[in-house]
């Protein structure tokens, strides 16, 4: 049942050793903190607070649109001063509330604490709706959306993704390490919804003290199993994760929950356990904050809306001027050129690197090594997609299965003649599922993915 | 700067495979130099130059991006003196190596668009045109015909002198350890993989226990893997990237091809020169290989069986769970209790080392 891997995927230096041994370290914001609305997959939230009224932490100040959103709540106490466009990720400009922190960091009133005996569905589902929980392994797609599948019948495995394919990021293993229990309770959560679900938490083969840790901790729970995954990039992604654990495959196409799976970040489920068993709202996110220019490297347990540039200030600054700072890994993250951006629900990391090695390079003519083809853990032919993303041949393109690309970026890992690949085909795709018309199938997964 | 993920590549380039090959090359250029002399190095080092200053030449002339530094026409020319018999005149690898290069590579557009081995282009070009002078192997002490002509015709053969190369060959391709030596190089690295050789070895060998009129005996064998460059060219020219299929299956195919049209020209009469029509004719199957045999993404097909296995493993864990449940009665605050209290404490409100 158990393969363990996938076929496919590069092994690209990972950097995890740069941050992996030191403990989670919380850093409160000072001054201003930016909340913008557009934080998950779907429609942006709307705002429920004016400018000039007082906010605590923890209440709401913007409103799910619709059932494809989520809620954003104020993650310090203080007053809104503005509800205006400001730069996000990415060179972006969205929509945001921003809030002057009076550094008191008040709450708003908690109920008590519930009992796990008395939990029900549905009580679980408004309470993740309710607390603006999203995916944090990057995606972004409020969480009550799985929760509320129609059939949770048919869900076999409920897997709580832990294994961190991304180089240089961590804070998936640091929270594992350090909050264990809340990673378990908050699959025990999910598995009462879906009643005929396992349990699986999938580690990477490098996590072997917190494998037997977890074995032991689940040892009398017949509903959940510890496994561990080969370490190779593109291990934690959804398609992958799915085959290496169950052996079911899925295409482009599906949802995981076509093929009876749910899979969730640990980070999630840690904000279920919060938002369930505590009715505490999503405020906080764990960055990474790594990188060879970075002074003292660690993960952080930073209030969302905080901005990158305080972040770093906190963490020590940097230790030598970096070439290249990037919002989440090396292999899909994002160039960040203005630190003045906010946390955001998405945000996993921020690495700052001397040498911007991908920019050094020169791409040079194809020689057909077909490293590509071997590296492409959808098995497609990634160069002669990229021949007919080059003529702008869509009818090939699709022919050639151009829509089952999932952006891993192997092929532009790989390739010896430097071709970036992967951006070229996915511009491509992109193309494509802008008209439903051509999209055909396709359209119904990959419509929203696009909106990240 | 690039603004597009990855912001990490792989530190393997074009010319770092393509220097690799030629270092794989060495062992058997340092044995064809030991055995044939000083004229040999001669063929082969004019050959590599002149690839190379074809290459350069065709560049500058018509404007493109200068190419030699990936070191593709280097090895072009060095397979192509390797495959040359030790003593021709010294115009046949300056002539092969141009019209190779020339007509054959660049003039289809350089590197990975050639549809046939520069090299192997450029040696059936001469075969054609002087095929008693390339077929005529004397060097030094060795005699006019190689071992698999002597076989053929009925004579004797010393299996030792073909694994150390110490017989009448072409310069690159008499040492049979030598060969396996780079090979092995090749392997490991990661550059060749084995399917290619996997399927030329498998058809040749059938073809010939059928048709070779010596059914099992192990020394004709022997002669005829390592005789007549068949082990050189199966894992150093059928290998290159531009002229074999991009995926293991077709490359697979392509080497299944490879061994018939050899053991076919073999058992025609053609035997030094059977490789290397065979390896032209099959770089023309690429093209049809690489578009009829596309590979099937992952998960594209949901068949009924998988539908099935999904529907069979969920009975089988109700069944199993109705007996966990008869065992023991499932009581969800057994380990409630066995939790510390971390399930209960506030993640973000914790306000302790703020400052």
């Amino acid at each position: 049942m158990a393969r363990g891997t996938f076929t496919g995927g590069v092994h690209p230096y990972d950097g995890k050793d740069l941050s992996r041994h030191m403990p989670i370290k919380t850093v409160y914001p000072r001054g201003i903190v930016v909340f913008p609305l557009l934080q998950h997959m779907g429609a942006p939230a709307i705002p429920c607070v004016k400018v000039g009224d007082p906010v605590l932490t923890g209440q709401m100040i913007a409103k799910a649109d619709g059932d494809f959103s989520a809620n954003i709540h104020s993650s310090v106490s203080g007053m809104v001063v503005a509800i205006r466009d400001c730069e996000t990720v990415g060179e972006k400009q969205e929509k945001c509330i921003v809030i002057s922190n009076d550094d008191r960091f008040s709450e708003i009133p908690y109920p008590p604490v519930r009992k796990f005996g008395n939990l029900t569905p549905i009580a679980i589902e408004s309470a993740v709706r309710g607390a603006g929980v999203v995916g944090m392994g990057g995606a972004g797609l409020p969480t009550h959306i799985k929760l509320s599948y129609e059939h949770p019948d048919e869900i076999d495995y409920c897997i709580a993704n832990c294994v961190e394919c991304e180089p240089y990021l961590t804070s998936d293993y640091r929270r594992i390490v350090e909050n264990p229990a809340k990673v378990l309770n908050g699959l025990r959560i999910l598995l009462k919804v879906f009643p005929k679900a396992r349990g699986i938490i999938a580690l990477d083969e490098s996590m072997q003290d917190v494998y037997s840790e977890l074995r032991r901790y689940t040892a009398g729970d017949h509903r959940i199993y510890v496994k561990k995954l080969e370490s190779k990039f593109p291990q934690g992604s959804e398609r992958q994760l799915i085959y290496a654990l169950t052996g079911r495959t899925m295409n482009s196409k599906m949802l995981p929950s076509d093929i009876g799976c749910i899979v969730n970040n640990v980070d999630t489920l840690v904000a279920v356990n919060q938002a369930v068993m505590l009715y505490e709202p999503l405020l906080t996110r764990l960055i990474t904050v790594s990188g060879d220019c970075i002074a003292r490297p660690r993960n952080y347990r930073v209030r969302i809306g905080m901005s990158y540039a305080e972040l770093i200030e906190r963490a020590g600054g940097f230790s030598s001027r970096p070439a290249l700072i990037l919002d989440g890994g090396t292999m899909t993250g994002k160039r960040i050129t203005n630190l003045n951006v906010p946390i955001t629900k998405l945000s996993s990391g921020i690495i700052a690197l001397s040498k911007d090695r991908a920019a050094a390079m020169k791409e040079t003519a194809c020689s057909r090594c077909g490293r590509c083809v071997e590296s492409c853990p959808d098995k497609l032919l990634p160069i002669t997609i990229y021949n007919d993303a080059l003529k702008g041949d869509k009818t090939s393109f699709i022919k050639h299965h151009g829509l089952e690309c999932c952006n891993c970026v192997c092929c532009s890992y790989i390739c010896p003649s430097k071709i970036d690949l992967a951006d070229k085909i996915n511009n491509m795709k992109r193309e494509i599922l802008a008209n439903p018309d051509e999209a055909g199938d396709y359209s119904r997964r990959l419509s929203y993915r696009e909106q990240k | 700067m690039t603004g597009t993920k990855p912001f990490t590549k792989s530190s393997m380039t074009t010319g770092g495979m393509m220097f690799l090959v030629i270092l794989s090359l060495l062992p058997s250029v340092y044995m064809g130099v030991f055995h044939y002399g000083l004229h040999a190095a001669l063929i082969i080092v004019l050959s590599t130059s002149t690839a190379v200053v074809c290459e350069l030449l065709f560049e500058v002339i018509f404007r493109r991006t200068i190419t030699i530094n990936d070191y593709s026409a280097a090895v072009s020319g060095l397979i192509l003196g390797m495959i040359l018999p030790p003593n021709v005149p010294l115009y046949f690898p300056v002539v092969g190596s141009a019209v190779g290069i020339l007509a054959f590579k660049m003039a289809f557009g350089g590197i990975g668009k050639n549809i046939l081995n520069p090299a192997m282009t450029g040696k059936l070009l001469l075969v054609v045109a002087f095929r008693s002078k390339m077929n005529d192997y004397s060097c030094d002490s060795f005699g006019k015909q190689t071992p698999l002509t002597d076989m053929v015709n009925g004579n004797d053969v010393n299996l030792v002198d073909l694994l150390t190369g110490n017989t009448a060959a072409c310069i690159g391709t008499g040492c049979a350890v030598a060969i396996l030596a780079g090979a092995v190089i090749l392997l490991l690295v990661g550059i060749i993989d084995l399917s290619i050789p996997i399927g030329a070895f498998i058809s040749f060998t059938i073809l010939m226990i059928l048709f070779g009129k010596n059914g099992w005996n192990p020394v004709f064998f022997a002669v005829q893997y390592i005789g007549g460059s068949f082990l050189f060219t199966v894992f150093f020219m059928a290998e290159d990237y531009s002229t074999r299929p991009l995926t293991k299956k077709g490359r697979l195919i392509f080497g299944l091809i490879f061994g018939c049209f050899t053991a076919v020209f073999r058992l025609m009469g053609y035997v030094e020169d059977a490789v290397v029509f065979a390896l032209i004719l099959c770089d023309l199957t690429v093209v049809i290989i690489d578009r009829k045999l596309l590979p099937v993404p992952f998960g594209l097909i949901q068949t009924g069986r998988s539908a099935r296995k999904i529907r069979e493993a969920r009975r089988r864990r109700e069944r199993l769970e109705r007996e966990r449940a008869e065992e023991k009665d499932s009581d969800d605050m057994v380990w409630e209790n066995e939790l510390d209290t971390d399930v209960l404490e506030s993640d973000s409100r914790t306000p302790e080392d703020r400052g």
